[in-house]
């Protein structure tokens, strides 16, 4: 037995903040995902992190723009920022993670700010 | 919104890449004006000119005494849009806060453990009309311990500044392209170390704006101490 979804009034309410990585060569998505979690760690430390919930929209990443989503709690979106702004390096790349803009649905992330209008 | 950060190192000064470079990737970031530092010497040069971007002309002044800090304050004045001192030393500090030609006064807790700022000092900076900056640099390249002794002094000098209403300008001061942050980004670590969101977002828009606008006008004697002179 697994536990049942809860409702959707109570679970935490989140965001999704819409990013672009600036680097001159491209950059593995992966090793992105690592610069995440070890500034969050070094940052804002095990607590702080666990308070933010980030949380990777994986397949929404395009490796062409370099663009993705990332989820975190609404009450976080300001350390997460941070978080984010305080990436220099991604692997061996110089790199500069720009925020493109925090919305409240993956859909509206994907219209306003990705350019997607399949979802239109 | 207009996004104005006022501290890049370029080639002019001790940065790796040249006004251009900077100026492409700030266009990038959204920034609507950056200003490119340059050391004071006796000669100053004109600045290059950007397509699509203000470059504001801004005059750094290093000193080791407070008398050195305020002659050097009066041959600048009239050759740079915005002052800024070098701080670090507490006399230094001092001296810049305490003088109102001086537009901004730049990391003063460089190389100390304390904050390098008093109360006297911030009520004088209020009082002078002189900005205080936070530093994302000193964040950006300092880990561990170092970064932790940085974090507390940016705190404690935002916490002075709030009690006597003093300017904050937050600034990447990139020394390459790499170094720079979008607007929004620099205004989020002032938002964490203490300011509410909407005090934060004017220390990267309209407070370097005002200081960029009152010098403009005061340089091309539009306005004097006291008196400015309205447009009909």
């Amino acid at each position: 037995m697994e536990p049942k979804i809860l409702p959707p009034s109570m679970r935490p309410a989140k965001r999704y903040i819409v990013f672009e990585i600036i680097s001159d060569t491209p950059v593995i998505y992966g090793e992105f995902v690592n610069a995440v979690w070890t500034n969050s760690m070094e940052f804002l430390g095990e607590l702080g992190s666990s308070e933010a919930g980030i949380w990777f929209v994986h397949n929404s990443y395009s490796e062409t723009k370099q663009t993705g989503i990332l989820k975190c709690r609404h009450n976080s979106v300001e350390n997460v920022r941070t978080v984010l702004s305080l990436i220099s390096m991604i692997g061996e790349t110089r790199c500069i993670i720009k925020i493109l803009g925090v919305t409240g649905t993956i859909k509206s992330a994907k219209t306003k700010y990705m350019g997607d209008v399949s979802e239109l | 919104m207009t996004f104005y950060d006022l501290n890049i190192q370029t080639s002019l000064s001790i940065g790796e890449n040249t006004v251009e470079e900077m100026a492409q990737m700030a266009r990038h970031l959204g920034f609507s004006g950056i200003g490119i530092v340059r050391y004071f010497t006796s000669e100053a040069s004109e600045l290059p000119k950007a397509e699509g971007i203000d470059l504001v002309s801004c005059l750094m002044i290093k000193a080791s005494k407070a008398q050195d800090l305020n002659d050097l304050a009066k041959k600048a004045r009239d050759k740079a849009e915005v002052l800024m001192v070098h701080g670090g030393n507490y006399d230094v500090n001092r001296a810049a806060c305490e003088n109102s030609m001086v537009d901004v006064l730049c990391h003063p807790e460089l190389g100390r453990k304390d904050s390098g700022l008093d109360h006297i000092c911030v009520r004088a900076a209020h009082d002078n009309n002189v900005a205080i900056e936070l530093n994302f640099r000193e964040v950006l390249e300092s880990y561990k311990r170092n970064r932790i002794y940085t974090l507390s002094s940016l705190k404690k000098n935002i916490e002075l500044c709030k009690k006597y209403n003093t300017k904050i300008i937050t600034s990447s001061a990139a020394i390459n392209k790499w170094g720079m942050r979008s607007g929004r980004e620099l205004a989020s670590i002032a938002n964490i170390l203490g300011l509410e969101l909407g005090k934060a977002i004017e220390t990267v828009s309209t407070v370097p704006e005002n200081i960029v606008k009152r010098n403009r006008e005061k340089l091309s004697g539009a306005r004097m101490e006291g008196v400015k002179i309205e447009d009909k």
